[in-house]
């Protein structure tokens, strides 16, 4: 079982319950524990490397935040062409 | 002074700069330093400006020249204008690395029937378009020349203006195509693998069938000459490093322009290639650095005189890049929606938004159709499709520097991945794209005569040694 510890900013903070479900829904086996005061977050999983598993908790980190905020660019381009 | 959204790229000759509206302009470090802390000279600001980057209010000139460019840039045609349509899944050939679902040329059931013939032609009726360039796709259309005929003589009489593509292996030549092709607004398109042993290797398997062929595209450029008869390779992993001969058999022949096109991981090539397709970025670097061996050949030989060729890839990135409103190209497009102005209709009459998509429904990994002639479009699943179809919001494009000039491809992802949601980086899309682009700038900023020679061609078909663009470079020595 790999496991890591990943501190993680407080402006990122909102963006950790949609990707460690994302990330539950991808990686067989996914567990994580309680974030802890100072903003560090422990997860597991297994047959994955280190690396592995922090690139993909940042990227579903990183993909939530731009989602959210390019997200009334999406709904103008999408409206732009639903019409 | 305000600057818009900006991307950058550092190339060989310096730091590319462009904005979401398409605009670039070139530079170094000293500058883009300056840009990110808002430090800039009255000369600096003054040249952004002029480059649209930049305005001093929102409502000035700049910024309402700015927003006119984004809005050119993301103008989708909203009329279905180009269809392709497959009459039939027969095919009287097996190619190695075919990616749809072909059958067997005796089958029975894979045809379209009188009902679904019916039904095309009336939604061709109910079309608000009075334009129409429709392409024949199979299997084998040929096999249905009572259907092509048909269709065609529909369609001469209910648009103002209509092309037809059939594209055929040509393995056999009837005379009822003949027929066809001595109307004007018809094409063919076939491949041709290049050299004579290779496209035996890969479609005819036989040197016999090859000559055959050889002889009905021979006959076909005599008589109707290669501004109506197209022809392209497909390209495997292990004859990348062949694209320079390909291109030589191509001149042979005759032709004025190429589509190098690499082996696709769709429908069953995905099944008959797995090792081969296993490292896609690996494979997308291999492809990139062939392209560019064979584009340097390319170059040269049109220096070199004789006829011209031109390659479609770098004809498409040109356009996209200098041509604002060049967004007809669905490869390379975005926002890329689906069914707006292009639509495949299948030989069940089942819609998809694209030939790969339904190759991925063939092999039941997944299935993207939108409709069918019967039941007409399922919106719900198009506006599915479309919310993921813009790289204007992806966050693996919004910070690339190309974001503007490249596309969207989000069935290749399935097709590749299994998913959607993975970083764009590692994707074959991305990897090939960033590396044609690449090579398309630094030939750009390069200032080579050969190469602007070339560039110029591919974009407006007028091979000159004269700048076909102004000053896009900043020193700020």
């Amino acid at each position: 079982m790999c496991r890591v510890s990943i501190n993680i900013h407080q402006s990122f903070h909102i963006f950790i319950a949609p990707a460690l479900v994302r990330l539950g829904a991808m990686c067989s086996g996914f567990q994580w524990e309680e974030m802890r005061s100072d903003g560090t977050l422990i997860l597991q999983a297994p047959d994955v490397t280190p690396e592995s598993l922090s690139q993909q908790f940042w990227h579903q980190i990183y993909r939530e935040r731009i989602y959210t905020e390019t997200l009334p660019i999406r709904q103008a381009l999408f409206q732009s062409f639903a019409s | 002074m305000k600057l818009f959204p900006f991307q950058f790229r550092t190339l060989s000759s310096g730091v590319l700069f462009s904005n979401p509206a398409g605009d670039f302009f070139q530079s170094d470090e000293r500058l883009l330093g300056r840009m990110a802390v808002g430090d800039l000279q009255p000369t600096e600001w003054a040249f952004l400006q002029r480059q649209g980057f930049a305005c001093e209010d929102p409502g000035d000139f700049y910024y309402n020249s700015f927003r006119q460019r984004l809005h050119e840039k993301k103008a989708i045609p909203n009329r279905l204008n180009y269809i392709i349509a497959v009459p039939t899944l027969r095919c009287d050939l097996s190619c190695r690395y075919c990616q749809v679902s072909r059958v067997g040329e005796k089958v029975q059931g894979y045809d379209w029937s009188e009902e679904t013939l019916a039904r095309f032609l009336s939604f061709l009726d109910h079309l608000e378009s009075s334009t129409l360039k429709l392409e024949f796709q199979g299997g084998e259309p040929i096999l249905r020349m009572d259907l092509l005929e048909r269709i065609i003589a529909h369609c001469q009489e209910r648009f103002d203006a209509a092309e037809f593509v059939i594209c055929t292996a040509l393995n056999t030549l009837p005379n009822r195509l003949l027929r066809l092709m001595a109307q004007d607004n018809v094409y063919l398109s076939t491949s041709l693998d290049g050299p004579s042993e290779l496209h035996s290797r890969n479609r005819t398997r036989s040197p016999e069938a090859t000559r055959r062929f050889e002889n009905h595209l021979r006959r076909l450029l005599d008589s109707f000459g290669p501004e109506r008869i197209h022809f392209l390779p497909t390209v495997m992993p292990n004859d990348f490093h062949r694209l320079p001969e390909i291109i030589d058999a191509y001149r042979a022949w005759g032709c004025d322009g190429i589509y190098l096109r690499s082996a696709s991981f769709h429908g069953f090539a995905r099944k008959q290639l797995p090792t081969e397709m296993a490292d896609q970025s690996a494979l997308a670097d291999r492809w990139v650095a062939a392209y560019s061996v064979a584009m340097e050949h390319l170059f040269r030989c049109n220096t070199e005189g004789g006829p011209m060729i031109r390659e479609f890839n770098l004809s498409q990135m040109l356009r996209r890049i200098f041509k604002r409103s060049a967004n007809h190209h669905v490869d390379l497009r975005s926002p890329n929606p689906a069914a707006r102005d292009a639509l495949l209709v299948n030989w069940d009459g089942r819609f998809y938004p694209s030939d790969e998509a339904r190759m991925l429904a063939a092999i039941g990994h997944s299935d993207l159709s939108i409709g069918s002639l019967a039941c007409g479009y399922d919106q719900e699943k198009i506006a599915q499709l479309n919310w993921n179809q813009m790289n204007e919001v992806h966050e693996s494009c919004i910070h690339c520097v190309y974001q503007a000039y490249c596309g969207i491809d989000m069935i290749d992802d399935l097709a590749r991945c299994d998913r959607i949601d993975v970083p764009k980086e590692g994707s074959w899309f991305c990897r090939v794209q960033m590396g044609l682009f690449d090579f398309v700038f630094n030939k750009l900023l390069g200032n080579n005569p050969v190469d602007l020679f070339n560039l110029s061609g591919h974009l407006n078909g007028h091979f000159s040694h004269t700048p076909f663009y102004g000053r896009f470079y900043y020193d700020p020595a």
